[in-house]
This record gives structure tokens, sequence and C-alpha cells, in this order.
């Protein structure tokens, strides 16, 4: 009976999420392309290896951590938890207006949102950047990690605004007067009482979007696509899509797509437990030790 | 019961003998066409032409059927159009006839997906009327693939007035075409005048030379200028030269270093890159096609005149010399129609395409694109002659090079133009990136190219 309860989620499951796994690691086994669709050889592991012994592999790879880290730290994580704390100590409607304004990046298609981008930092005579400074360059050439990284974050960052200040929402009031009584700083505030409490949703918040960082790349193939020049922005998941599907003559290697989507799905397995211990979450599921009614 | 059916069977076949009109299968075929610039929709409507024709043909022949056409005309991109092609071949249930480069030729047809076309082609002679060359741009393991549609060039663009404000006479201006021809103006000199423009203030740095912003067949031009082959005639496998790459990569390097070609180039959008060198004001010197023209004449410099601007602001010429031995030259990327190899009606499809082949059908096309017709009889039409901007590029026919006939031409391409943005923005140097170039295509072609 339970079973037969289980079976519409588990077909789904099945059917979205466990199925394409497997098949992408049996597609990864295969030397699939556009030139062969009728009949795929059977190549082993060759497709791990082309993408192993790569010579810019190494880079890829130390690209998809920097963006990682460095997207996380300043915005989806930084800014999220300052744009959190501070409107929590401002009026209530003023504090909605500014989070209602950083949500509107994130409800802007991400096609529009990196046209206006680009139209900020084109060169001259068109770009607004380039106006106001009088350098007229292409801004994003110039600098393409602060471009994607900022085109990034200042998206992220609301998801994890929006989770923190429910957190800090639920604080118990008693405990900011009981804080206050004592003579606590709003510093102090933050440090003992507030941030303690925001273990859990930073944990979340940095695992959700860890694993949405590392498989997204829609920016950055709008903004720069990888470039300028050698794969200066190339993260792992837009390698594997470029490498898999995108080629002026329509010649795509699905085999070899799915080998680099298979060790995507490995860096971040990894980078998950990192995580999970990085925030000693074994710590976070003990019993309490007390009961609190 | 069966005494009622033959007495309708019978009454049918007398209706058959008395109206054979009134009885007619219609085969319905379904056509994709591709620009993917809007003013290529001819590809399109020409079918649709084609097929009146042919039920004309069908008429006077008293076949039993007639045609009809549904057309697609896709103005997104080149991938996703190429995309979108490659998911109908693999369900089985492709158009009849499809437009595409002559290139796909090659990873289509090794897939199974196009039809051999050398017993059609053969037995209509309405085909013998194209141009003999493009033949060979369409002939792949020994069969004819697919039949030509258009043909192009891709000129090297100049601007009138920045030229004159750098103090070229306008004898000099409207002689740079035959000078480049004759090999009289190299690739020497676009570096030498466009910093002259640079450092005399006529345009601004880095606007001395542009090439197209995204990767495109352009770049196989600066390898043939070089002296590049590109294939190897007897085993067909893709070829490269890194003494040749490291020529074509040193003279990037020198354009960015002596501030004439800007490595923002890279990246940025086609409707910038258009506006800015449609316009005359801001670039001097840039590489482009024959299809831009037209482009530009209803686009970009519409409310300034079009065509006519044009004519008095930009100029056009052979992309110019490298190399002595090469001499100056263009690449042409024939554009073809294909039948899949899933269609039921393939002979319908090639009377359609057969009928195609008129040159007063053609005429609507090149007059829309202004890309030059590939029927000889086209050529020989006064619209032809008095076209102003065709009777002009014709002649860079006789300099065409074709992009190599292989699946893989794609992944090629692909690294060439990662290796070639890399030395732009100062990564690698020349000598390198022809080694970087050499061993990525090793790692990823394997057996299919020889570097030599």
């Amino acid at each position: 009976m339970p079973l037969l309860f289980l079976l519409p989620a588990g077909v789904l499951v099945i059917a979205f999420f466990i199925w394409p796994v497997v098949n992408t690691i049996l597609l990864s086994l295969t030397n699939l392309s556009t030139a062969n669709f009728g009949n795929p050889d059977f190549v082993g592991l060759d497709n791990y290896s082309t993408v192993l012994s790569d010579r810019w592999m190494p880079r890829i790879l130390g690209n998809s951590v920097f963006y990682l880290v460095a997207t996380l730290a300043f915005f989806n994580l930084g800014l999220a938890l300052v744009i959190a704390v501070s409107t929590s100590f401002i009026p209530q409607r003023a504090a909605d207006g500014i989070r209602l304004f950083w949500l509107l990046p994130r409800i802007t298609s991400p096609v529009v949102f990196v046209l206006i981008i680009q139209g900020l930092l084109a060169p001259g005579p068109y770009g607004v950047l380039s106006q106001l400074t009088g350098v007229s360059q292409s801004w994003i050439n110039a600098y393409p990690w602060t471009v994607i990284v900022f085109a990034n974050g200042i998206i992220g960052a609301s998801f994890g605004m929006l989770i923190f200040t429910a957190s800090i929402k639920s604080i118990p009031d008693e405990q900011f007067q009981a804080a206050a009584v004592d003579g606590a700083s709003q510093m102090f505030l933050v440090r003992r009482v507030i941030l303690p409490q925001l273990r859990w949703p930073i944990l979340f918040v940095t695992a959700y979007q860890s694993l949405a960082l590392l498989s997204s790349f829609e920016y950055i193939m709008l903004l720069t696509n990888g470039g300028p020049g050698f794969y200066t922005t190339e993260v792992w998941s837009l390698w594997a899509y470029s490498e898999a599907f995108q080629s002026y003559s329509g010649t795509a290697r699905f085999g070899l797509g799915s080998a680099m989507v298979a060790g995507l799905v490995v860096v971040a397995l990894i980078v998950s437990l990192i995580i999970l211990r990085l925030f000693r979450f074994n710590d976070l599921v003990t019993k309490p030790k007390i009961e609190v009614n | 019961m069966a005494f009622i059916r033959t007495t309708m069977l019978a009454t049918a076949s007398v209706a058959l003998l008395a109206a054979p009109a009134i009885a007619q299968d219609t085969i319905t075929l379904e056509a994709w066409t591709v620009g993917p610039d809007d003013p290529s929709e001819p590809r399109a409507d020409n079918l649709e032409r084609a097929v009146e024709a042919l039920n004309g043909t069908l008429e006077e022949e008293g076949a039993d059927y007639r045609v009809e056409i549904e057309t697609d005309f896709d103005t997104s991109d080149w991938d996703s159009y190429r995309r979108r092609v490659l998911l109908s071949f693999e369900s089985g249930d492709a158009p009849d006839i499809v437009s595409s480069a002559h290139i796909d030729v090659a990873p289509w047809s090794d897939a199974g997906f196009i039809a051999p076309l050398d017993s059609y082609i053969d037995g209509n002679d309405r085909f013998d009327d194209i141009v003999p060359a493009l033949w060979d741009a369409v002939t792949y393991r020994g069969s004819r693939w697919a039949i030509p549609q258009d043909t192009e060039a891709r000129p090297f663009y100049y601007s009138k007035p920045l030229l004159a404000e750098l103090g070229w006479s306008d004898e000099e201006i409207d002689g740079l075409p035959d000078r480049i021809e004759s090999g009289d103006f190299t690739w020497d000199d676009v570096i030498s005048v466009g910093r002259e423009a640079v450092e005399a203030g006529v345009v601004e740095e880095g606007r001395g030379y542009w090439h197209r912003p995204v990767n495109g067949p352009d770049f196989w031009q600066f390898m043939l200028l070089h002296g590049a082959t590109l294939q190897d005639p007897e085993s067909g496998n893709l070829v490269y030269d890194p003494e040749v790459g490291e020529e074509v990569f040193a003279m990037f390097e020198t354009m960015v270093e002596e501030g004439v070609l800007t490595p923002d180039i890279n990246g940025m959008s086609w409707n910038d890159f258009h506006a800015q060198t449609s316009s005359g004001e801001s670039v001097l010197f840039w590489s482009g096609g024959t299809w831009n023209w037209a482009e530009w004449a209803t686009g970009q410099v519409a409310d300034r005149g079009g065509n006519e601007y044009l004519q008095e602001t930009i100029g056009f010429a052979l992309q110019p010399q490298a190399d002595a031995d090469v001499g100056p030259l263009t690449l042409s990327q024939p554009h073809s129609y294909m039948i899949s190899e899933s269609s039921e009606h393939k002979d319908v499809a090639a009377r359609v395409l057969a009928h195609a082949q008129d040159p007063e059908i053609e005429r609507h096309h090149f007059l829309t694109t202004l890309r030059p017709p590939v029927l000889q009889s086209s050529r020989e039409l006064a619209e032809f002659e008095d076209d102003w901007f065709i009777s002009r590029i014709a002649y860079m026919a006789d300099y065409s090079g074709f992009q190599p006939l292989h699946p893989s031409l794609g992944v090629y391409s692909e690294n060439y133009y990662r290796v070639l943005t890399a030395v732009e923005q100062g990564e690698f140097d020349a000598a390198m990136a022809a080694e970087i170039l050499a061993e990525e295509l090793a790692g990823d072609l394997g057996d299919a190219i020889e570097i030599r």
C-alpha cells in the first residue's frame, strides 16, 4: 500500500532524474555524434580520457572553482547577508522596498538582463560606461571575470536575501530585547545573536547555490561565451555544452559532451561533501541536549 | 455487393478517362530554407514558383498528380537552424527539401540524412545550366549531394570618405580594387595605411581593420591567402601546416600591436559591427560578405539613402594578397538545396529543384539578395548586367576558394578561431599559437587531420 502511494512520485523521479543520469553515463561510453547518429560505436572510457588529458582541462576546472567561490563569497552569501541583516534594522516598509528592488534582476529574463549589461558596457559611442568614463572600450572584454561575477551575483544575491530575511524574522524578539537590556551594540547583535542562528540557512544557501552555479552557464555564454581569447572564462558546464552542442557547422559530439557532464556530477558531489564537512553537518543534525518547550 | 463494386469501379474509370483533371493525386512536399538574413527569403519563394511551373509541365504531360509545397524560411541563426534540421533528420520525419550551406553535405551525407542526386541531375538537362565549377562545392566521396542555389563572395570593404580624409585622391580610391586585384596593394599596405589612419586621427585606435565579430567561414580566407592547403585530395583528410598558421597569426598579432585592429572585435554584436562599418564614418577597412550590401541598404543606412549612399561611401575589392605566390582571393560558400533520404517523393522533389533552375525565377533571388546567380543563362540577363553591385562583384567568382567538405570541419574551425582570438587578446605569440593549434587539432581530430 505505501508503495502504491509512492508510485506517482517514484515514476516521475525515475523518468526525469534517474533515467537521464543512467542515459548520460551510457551515452558517455559511445562516440555518438551528428555524423553517426544511426549507429554509434561503443568506445569505453575514451571520452573520459579525452577530457582528462585535455591540456586546458586544469584551466577550465580552475575557472569553474574561481567562478563558484567568487560569486558565492561576494554576492550569493556576502551581499545576501548584508542586505538581509541591514534591512532587518530599518523600518519595515523601506526594507520591503529595498528587497523588492533586489528581486528585479531575478525576475528579468536572462537574455534581456544580459542585453542591458552589454548596453551599459559596450564601447563608445553607445556604451553608457564608456560615455561616463570617457574611456571607450568593451568593458566586458577588458574585465570579463568582474563582469561575469557581478552579473551573476546581483541575480544570485536575492535568493540568499529572501532565505536569510525569513530566518532573521523567525528569531524570537525576546532575544533581541534581552540583548538590548544587556547593552549590546548592533554589531554585537549581528555577531552573537543573528549569525549563530543562521547556520542552517547559510549551509542550505551555500550548498544549493554552489550546485546551481556549477551547472548554470547561460549568463557566461551570453556575456563572453567563454572568451575573450583562450578559455578565459570557460567554465566546465559551458565547455560541455559547447563541445556537445555548439558549433558553427552543427557538428555536435554527444558522447564527449555526456562524459563531460558525468564529470560535472563528480565535481558537484565533491563540492557538496566539502560544504557538508565545512559546516559540520553532523553536529547540526544531532539531537539537542536539552528539551525546549 | 460484388456487382455494386464493379459498377462503381467502371464508373470511376470512365470518369477518369473522361476528365483526367478531376481525379488527381496531390503530392505535398515540405521544404525548410534559411537566410538567416532577411533578404534571402526568395530561397523559399522560388520553390513555390518552381512548383507552379512544374504543375504546368505536369498538365502538359497529362500526369495524374499535382504538387503542393509548404515552405518555411528560418531567420534565427545557423546554429539553431542546423540543430532544428538535424533533429528532424534524426526523427525520420525530415522535410523533403532542406536548404543549407554546401559544407553541410559532408556530415549530413556521412550520417545518411541526405540522398545522392547524381541520377536526378544526369536525367534532367535543366541542371546543365548551373555554372560547372559550383558542382565541385557539392561533390563529396564521388557523388553530388546538393543543387547549388546561389554563390557569394566575401569582399574586402573600405570607407571612401575616410581614405579621402587621409589624403587619397578620387582616382586612387576608385582604383584600389584594381590595385588589389593586380597584387599591387597587399596586406602589408592594409596594415600600414591602417596605422597611418590611426596616427592621423582619421579613425580611432583599433579601427583600421575589422574582421567579423564571431566565428565563421571568413577566417579560412586568411589561411588560403598564406597558401594553406586545407584538405588532402588523395585521402580526403583535413590538413594543417603550422608554418602557415604562424604566418596567419603573426599578421593578426601585428595588426593588434600596431593599433590597427582592436581585440574587442571578438564578441561585438553584429548590430554594432554593421552599424559602425556601413556608415563609412568610423572603420577604415573590413572583411565582410556580398550579402551585407543588401542588409545595409535596407537596414543600417536605409534612412541615409540606402543603395545610393553605399555606392558613394563604401568600396569593395578582393581580400588583398598576403603571399605573392597566392595572390588576392575571396571565399565562397555556395548555398544549396538538398533532398532528405527519408523523403517519399525524392523524384518529385528533384523535379521541383529542376524547375527552380530558371533564370526568371533566379532573377528574383539575385536582385533581392545581391548574391551572384548560379545559372549561366542568368549571367546573360540584362538585369544582371545592369545591376550596379552584382556586375561589379561578378569577377570575384574567378578568385573564389571553397571550404573543404569534411564532417569535422566545424571542429577545425572552432579551434582555429579560438586560438586566433587568444592571439588577438595577447595571450599567445604567433609561434606558440601555431604550435598550440597543432596540438589541439591532433588531440581533437586524431586521424582525420594531417599536421604537416
